[in-house]
């Protein structure tokens, strides 16, 4: 949408009206509701999480899988599994309308991206084309402040620092390229501390599909706001594993609400240095899933067994990377909370 | 600032998100109902008129997207069409607007925020609990989209 679309648009819809009736209904729900002229008054609604665990004890086909304990000062999600679509959604109505990351993905968003066959070169192809997104500054959107070349002993192919700046703020991001996201954990705010030499050694980096995004609000001085980590590998037999690791200092831990139904199962799983990660899966595809405050970890595999999850699971050195993020968040890296 | 006038500055705004990730008007003027529920029950400290819209907007795209997981919608909803005619705008532009709430839910969404309410590509990923990759994407398949749909217009 060019400039000129933007404005069209925009006046278009700036002429679009609510119904008569809508106003008069919207106006009328204050007479049944308390409200106060001097402040937002509320009414008796039960916190998030409370509400959750309340339908877990009260609906016997809900039951809670928690994170274990091992990193206390960390929460971590809550994954609720329902019996049915309705029961979901009364659990996701319930909790102030928090849209769980899991079944968004169960329910097959992005089902054009089903059909491809991420061994082949196309499907390679169509990685590199995701990534290089990341790096686009043409569509008018960003304007690019830097676009330089790696050189080898950077560990980077590229970096590009591009900027978009909404009538709030100004938006900074720090994009890196590399062929294998070993070369740019470095670069995390926190610093070394996800090691994924092991799936080095037993999966193939996808070339140019792994990328390093820092977010800074305002001035690249600022406290790193968000940072995200990705990369693509391919087992030997065609197999695609993507590693996402995203700190977001905006982000919250919730709970999330999964309809059983829509899944061929579900499993939560402790790694061999004792981190929890529930494992999800359906058709050919499983998502492991580790949240902690600020914090996500998911693995994605397509057309990979839960066994070989496992494995990645267990060789990532995952609890090296928590505490490594704990202690970060303890000391002076402390999150940037935005207003 | 009181409901009446919290109403009378956002009502539009609150419709206008409400039809970008609805399937028809009827949904949309759902969502705004629950949108303003909400909004009696809520105890944000709003500090500003801009938080309150923003709130408003967040609000409307998660009850959009509620509705529209439900397993009877998302079966039966779609094959009902778009009927503009409640929604026609002021002074023209009507084909494309059209055009841009005739894209799938996901992309007409993430257009909205971006261009008309000014979300920038990180807040969207929040809203909308995807990745910044992810709404980048349907960013550019929404704008393929649209861009063929005005072209098909223009021949016709």
């Amino acid at each position: 949408m060019n400039d000129k679309l933007q404005q069209q648009y925009r006046t278009a819809m700036d002429g679009v009206h609510a119904p008569a009736e809508l106003e008069v209904r919207v106006r009328g729900l204050n007479r049944t509701a308390r409200w106060s002229s001097s402040g937002w008054v509320r009414k008796a609604v039960s916190g998030g999480l409370a509400a959750a665990l309340a339908l877990a004890v009260a609906n016997g086909a809900a039951y809670a899988v928690t994170g274990s304990t091992w990193v206390e000062h960390l929460a971590q999600t809550v994954l609720y599994f329902h019996d049915g679509e309705e029961e979901t959604q009364t659990a996701v109505k319930e909790e102030d309308a928090r849209i769980d990351l899991s079944s968004q993905w169960v329910t097959g968003e992005d089902s054009e991206d089903d059909a491809i066959d991420w061994s082949t070169p196309e499907g390679v192809a169509a990685l590199q084309a995701l990534v290089a997104d990341q790096f686009d500054c043409s569509d008018g959107s960003y304007t690019c402040l830097l676009d330089e070349t790696g050189s080898g002993e950077d560990g980077w192919l590229r970096q590009v620092v591009r900027l978009s700046s909404d009538y709030l703020r100004d938006h900074y991001e720090q994009n890196y390229l590399a062929d294998d996201a070993a070369d740019l954990t470095a670069l995390l705010p926190w610093g070394e501390g996800w090691d994924l030499s092991w799936v080095g050694r037993h999966y193939d980096a996808v070339p140019e599909c792994s990328w390093l995004g820092l977010r800074y609000t305002n001035s690249m001085d600022a406290p790193v706001s968000a940072a995200y980590l990705t990369g693509y590998y391919v087992s030997d037999d065609g197999g695609l594993l993507q590693l996402w690791c995203a700190y977001d200092s905006g982000a919250e831990t919730w709970a999330d609400h999964v309809n059983e139904e829509e899944l061929d199962f579900h499993e939560t799983y402790t790694t061999a240095d004792g981190v929890t990660v529930a494992f999800l899966g359906r058709d050919s595809r499983i998502m492991g899933e580790l949240s902690l405050e600020g914090m996500t970890l998911y693995l994605f595999g397509t057309d990979l067994t839960l066994t070989e999850l496992e494995e990645v699971a267990d060789h990532l050195e995952l609890a090296a990377l928590v505490e490594g993020y704990a202690d970060y968040l303890a000391g002076e890296g402390s999150l940037d909370k935005e207003g | 600032m009181d409901y009446e006038e919290a109403v009378r500055q956002n009502l539009d705004v609150v419709y206008r998100a409400a039809l970008a990730c609805c399937q028809n008007p009827a949904d949309a003027e759902d969502v705004v109902q629950s949108t303003f529920e909400k909004l009696l029950r809520s105890d944000t400290a709003f500090t500003d008129e801009a938080h309150l819209r923003r709130w408003l907007v967040r609000v409307a795209v998660n009850e959009g997207r509620n509705l529209w997981k439900s397993f009877w919608r998302r079966n039966v909803a779609s094959l009902e069409g778009l009927n503009l005619e409640p929604v026609a705008p002021e002074g023209g532009q009507t084909a494309l607007l059209e055009a841009v709430l005739a894209l799938p839910v996901e992309y007409r969404t993430v257009l909205h925020l971006y261009y008309y309410e000014g979300y920038s590509t990180r807040e969207i990923a929040q809203l909308l609990h995807l990745t910044e990759a992810n709404v980048r994407t349907r960013m550019k398949r929404g704008r393929d989209k649209l861009r063929q749909q005005l072209t098909k217009e223009e021949l016709k």
